[in-house]
């Protein structure tokens, strides 16, 4: 494990923050304060918690993932084998190594219940059941923060999906604003099309970049006569990048990320994944989230691949986690690794996890169905503890054996993470009612602390 | 891949999802891929290059089959069997008839024939020049999975999740024979070149070889996994599987004897197929992958 640096943003060759602004605010005579202190906040000087949410449309297989049952019987164990991991008595699915190796950093939930089961990315965005929504819907995580704590920086969007257009249109769901208002919607840059770009860019987004980029483009201007950058280690250019660029539009571009960390990343295939009817196992997609909370997002989500793995003749549910969780391990861990070494993984929590768990039974044609009785979720970062497992299942992985989980409490500890207090805060529906952000029975997870 | 290896690897050929099926033209200049993405690829033995990509079936492609020099035949999910005229990437004619996934499709040698089977359990064998359903096969009792045309397609094989395999006389679309013995789904069958025997394979790993008539005449396992497809080679000395563990095997067709193992897919290898002179063999794999092999002068297995 990499030595995780005090100061988040800190530069390996000895750059501080402060110094490199020192330099550049002296290379840059003439900016105005607001100036400074803008690209001052860009550069992340006051690093700021947030979300990355991996959501696996269509239900992970909790049994062939971080909960095997070598024990249960034939038509149940599953074709794969445990592998020990770095966190002694810990064992993970052996398709997954990279992760084995990374568990210290790691809680995995073995005990989710609570899943309404449907076939959606809408409980695992908003906490909530669709069934029973007050006036004007629940909001999504992202547009409850984004109401709650703003724009990290002006000119840069607290909630962006990643989450493409898919056939099924439930999971590669933005997430839904809800009683909060339209302006707290997500920032949905694949929402009109499966490929990473801007296509989804409303006529609201485009004004407000065109603000910003007004802005840069005269901070621009000045550091070019200064010449500013001439010499400065690349690393520095880089940082200077996101500060004098529309940032958030930027993150977007991949072109300008190092290609040697894309391929650490593992890049992915474009193409839509399992029956086509979801997104695409896209790795970039992961790089993005972390390229998007460093230019200022708080929330950013993603749905990540197909996991309704029903068995042939799309393949049995083995065949497809062959496919799925190689990509998978070489991005996730990558992701963790990305924001280690970035000094942001205490400020960054991650989550990935599915609408629900499937069955235990192999069915006929060598697939697992729908079983929202239980499933598992991952959470690291953000400060948590981690190294450990939560909750079990029996020995068959029907129901949780110890401690059950349940989605709302899986919110609470995002919330709290995020500085927001899910005991005191509210906010109105649009009936003017007051909505506490998780139901008040659940609390944040007090493993985690 | 040891230097002495009898296979050595000369394309991977790619689609955006799991390929079910490759297959060489009679020419063996050309390769035709089937996959999950909807498409059939058409590709260039010489040099790997993607010639013709056939658009139209509206889920996934299971099998592939050239007719001759400029048609091809494919069957879908969709439940429809095409057939294409390559040149134009037009469709002469499709054959229908099953009531839920098309799940497997062959041709006889002689190109007149093909059969089909699905999850509806059922084996459908037309004739390819006049589209013309010759015969409707029932008695399976789960999804067919497999299913192989004698050269002159008067007899058919089938099996599938009932883990039987069936011997039928397609002209008067009668059950010769059912089969038993696998334990768990029968993933592929096919006829030896010159019909004096067939060949199955089984979830269960093991590869049987039959004689015409059905009697058992050997056994073989692999040590791990299922074997998911079988192919004769054109002289039918050889035997070659794929199994779930990714792994292309070639057995002695006679001894049923192992004689090489390549490891050379990362997911289920759902096809395998010689090359018309022996000298080539195309697996496809569910890792979104087909491999053109070569078989390496003197170092093939005698």
């Amino acid at each position: 494990m990499s030595p995780r640096p005090k100061s988040p943003f800190a530069f390996c060759d000895g750059f501080s923050r402060r110094s490199m602004l020192k330099v550049g605010g002296l290379a840059l005579g003439g900016l105005s304060l607001p100036d400074l202190l803008r690209a001052e906040a860009a550069t992340g000087k006051k690093s700021h918690k947030a979300v990355i949410m991996v959501f696996l449309s269509g239900g992970p297989p909790h049994q062939d993932m971080f909960d095997l049952k070598v024990d249960a019987p034939v038509e149940i164990r599953g074709e794969f084998d445990p592998i020990s991991t770095n966190v002694p008595g810990i064992e993970i699915c052996e398709l997954l190594p990279r992760l084995a190796q990374r568990t210290d950093r790691l809680a995995i939930i073995r005990s989710l219940v609570g899943a309404e089961g449907r076939h959606a990315a809408f409980q695992c965005l908003t906490g909530h059941s669709s069934r029973t929504q007050p006036a004007g819907g629940w909001p999504a995580l992202g547009s409850v923060v984004s109401k709650l704590q703003g724009p990290v920086v002006d000119g840069t969007l607290p909630f962006v999906s990643l989450s493409p257009k898919t056939k099924n249109s439930a999971w590669g769901d933005p997430g839904q604003a809800g009683f909060v208002g339209q302006a707290h919607a997500p920032f949905a840059p694949n929402a009109e099309s499966l490929k990473l770009g801007l296509d989804g860019l409303d006529v609201g987004n485009l004004q407000n970049r065109r603000r910003l980029l007004e802005g840069i483009d005269r901070l621009q201007r000045e550091t070019g006569r200064s010449g500013a950058f001439d010499g400065l280690a690349k690393h520095y250019e880089s940082a200077f990048g996101i500060l004098t660029s529309s940032g958030m539009m930027e993150a977007l571009d991949l072109e300008r990320e190092d290609p040697a960390l894309r391929d650490r990343y593992g890049r992915g295939a474009p193409e839509n994944a399992g029956y086509g009817d979801a997104g695409p196992l896209m790795n970039d997609y992961l790089l993005a989230a972390r390229r998007l909370v460093q230019a200022g997002a708080r929330v950013v989500t993603l749905a990540y691949g197909r996991w309704d793995w029903h068995g042939r003749p799309h393949g049995t549910t083995f065949e497809n986690s062959r496919d799925h969780f190689p990509v998978f391990d070489q991005g996730l861990t990558t992701l963790l690794d990305d924001l280690e070494e970035r000094g942001m993984s205490d400020d960054v929590s991650v989550v990935v996890w599915g609408e629900f768990g499937r069955t235990p039974i192999i069915n006929k044609n060598g697939g697992r169905d729908h079983w929202p009785q239980v499933a598992c979720a991952l959470l690291a970062g953000g400060g948590m503890r981690t190294g450990q497992v939560i909750g079990s299942t029996n020995r068959l992985g029907e129901h949780p054996q110890e401690r059950p989980v349940h989605f709302q409490e899986v919110f609470a500890s995002l919330y709290r993470n995020l500085g927001i207090d899910t005991s005191q805060v509210t906010l109105t529906d649009q009936t003017g009612r007051p909505q506490f952000l998780v139901d008040p029975a659940y609390q944040p997870l007090p493993e985690l602390v | 891949m040891p230097e002495d290896s009898p296979l050595r690897l000369q394309w991977t050929l790619t689609h955006g999802n799991s390929i079910y099926w490759a297959a060489f033209a009679d020419d063996g200049e050309r390769i035709a891929t089937a996959s999950l993405d909807n498409l059939t690829k058409i590709w260039s033995r010489n040099d790997g290059r993607l010639l013709t990509t056939l658009t139209g079936h509206r889920d996934g492609v299971t099998y592939v089959r050239f007719l001759g020099t400029n048609r091809i035949l494919t069957g879908s999910l969709d439940r429809s069997i095409r057939i294409w005229d390559i040149t134009t990437g037009s469709v002469e004619s499709t054959l229908s008839g099953h009531q839920a996934y098309l799940s497997c499709a062959a041709v006889s040698r002689n190109l007149a024939r093909v059969a089909s089977g699905g999850f509806d359990k059922t084996v459908l064998v037309f004739d390819v020049a006049s589209s013309a359903l010759l015969a409707t096969l029932t008695g399976h009792e789960a999804t067919v999975q497999a299913v192989a045309l004698s050269s002159d397609g008067q007899w058919a094989l089938s099996g599938g999740d009932d883990l039987n395999v069936r011997l039928w006389n397609v002209n008067d679309a009668k059950l010769v024979r059912s089969l038993s013995g696998h334990t768990q789904t029968v993933e592929g069958v096919v006829w030896a070149p010159d019909d004096r025997r067939w060949a199955s394979v089984s979830g269960d790993g093991t590869l049987r070889t039959w004689d015409a008539q059905g009697t058992l005449l050997g056994t073989a396992r692999v040590p791990k996994g299922r074997l998911k497809c079988v192919a004769f080679s054109q002289q039918g000395q050889w035997l070659a599987t794929g199994g779930s563990d990714g792994a292309v095997r070639i057995w002695a067709a006679d001894t049923l004897k192992l004689l090489h193992t390549e490891p050379a897919h990362r997911n289920t290898v759902y096809s395998v197929q010689f090359a018309s002179e022996d000298r080539g063999l195309v697996s496809a794999g569910f890792d979104r992958q087909s491999c053109v092999w070569q078989l390496a002068p003197g170092s093939w297995p005698t």
